[in-house]
């Protein structure tokens, strides 16, 4: 080994050293750096298995939403069904008060200018006997002489004598 | 009291049926009551008050005095007076007691009639 220019000491300690340098490098630096690693990895694990979490959310969510969105659609449909229905069913409720209430007007119209006309013909009647009365004792004074009175006379004397009778 | 006449019977009758197709029955007492009192009231009357529409005769007021006499059993004077708006006809007054034969009263009953 000496004829290789190699010497044992000198070999053994730069082993010893390198054991040692190899030892400490251990202990110091690769086992933290491998710590460190093993940390990193653990930890974009987790993201990598929380994003697939979020992502499966995020779908589950969508999917709820369309289901939410779908169910309230279908219910606006319905309540706007309903109300249609509902509205229908007013028209004609109005429909048929209105007919009602026009034909009450009608039939009390009729009255009011039957009861009008009546009035009327009343007024007339008593307006046509009072002109009647007024010419007939215009007649009477003008027509009838004195001759005509004094027979009246004779005539309810002799009535009143049969009541006497 | 003077004796009941079939005529007056009939009267009565006319009477009670009105007041009985009127269903006004419970009056009676009251009308009794009225044309007893007229009756009554032409006992005390001191005249017969004849208003016609041409003054009155002597022969037709006796006419009229003698009727008179006989229907509500009173010997009266006549009193005429002359009224021309009676339009014919006379009235004749004996306390309450009224009868009205004028053409003025038929006119009006006819006027009354047609707006019946």
């Amino acid at each position: 080994m000496e004829n290789l220019g190699i010497q044992p000491v000198s070999l053994i300690t730069q082993i010893i050293n390198f054991l040692i340098m190899v030892f400490v490098l251990t202990k110091l630096l690769y086992k933290p750096i491998l710590k460190i690693l093993e940390e990193r990895k653990k930890k974009i694990e987790e993201s990598l298995e929380l994003t697939e979490k979020l992502k499966k959310d995020i779908q589950a969510n969508e999917e709820k939403k369309h289901e939410i969105i779908d169910k309230a659609k279908a219910e606006g449909k319905k309540i706007i069904e309903e109300a249609k229905k509902s509205a229908k069913q007013v028209e004609a409720e109005l429909i048929k008060k209105a007919q009602a209430e026009a034909a009450a007007i009608v039939v009390k119209s009729k009255k009011e200018i039957e009861i009008e006309r009546e009035e009327l013909e009343k007024k007339l009647k008593k307006q046509t006997v009072e002109i009647a009365g007024a010419m007939a004792e215009k007649i009477i004074n003008s027509v009838l002489s004195e001759k005509d009175h004094r027979n009246i006379i004779e005539k309810k004397l002799k009535e009143i004598a049969k009541l006497s009778l | 009291m003077k004796k009941t006449t079939k005529k007056s019977k009939v009267v009565v009758q006319g009477l009670l049926d009105y007041l009985s197709e009127t269903k006004q029955t419970t009056l009676l007492p009251e009308v009794a009551d009225n044309l007893t009192r007229l009756f009554q009231n032409s006992k005390t009357a001191k005249e017969i008050i004849v208003t016609s529409y041409l003054p009155l005769s002597s022969t037709e007021k006796e006419i009229l005095r003698k009727a008179i006499q006989k229907i509500l059993d009173v010997s009266l004077p006549v009193v005429n007076k002359v009224d021309k708006r009676l339009m014919g006809g006379f009235t004749i007054q004996v306390g309450d007691w009224f009868l009205d034969t004028t053409l003025r009263r038929e006119l009006q009953s006819l006027k009354n009639t047609l707006l019946s």
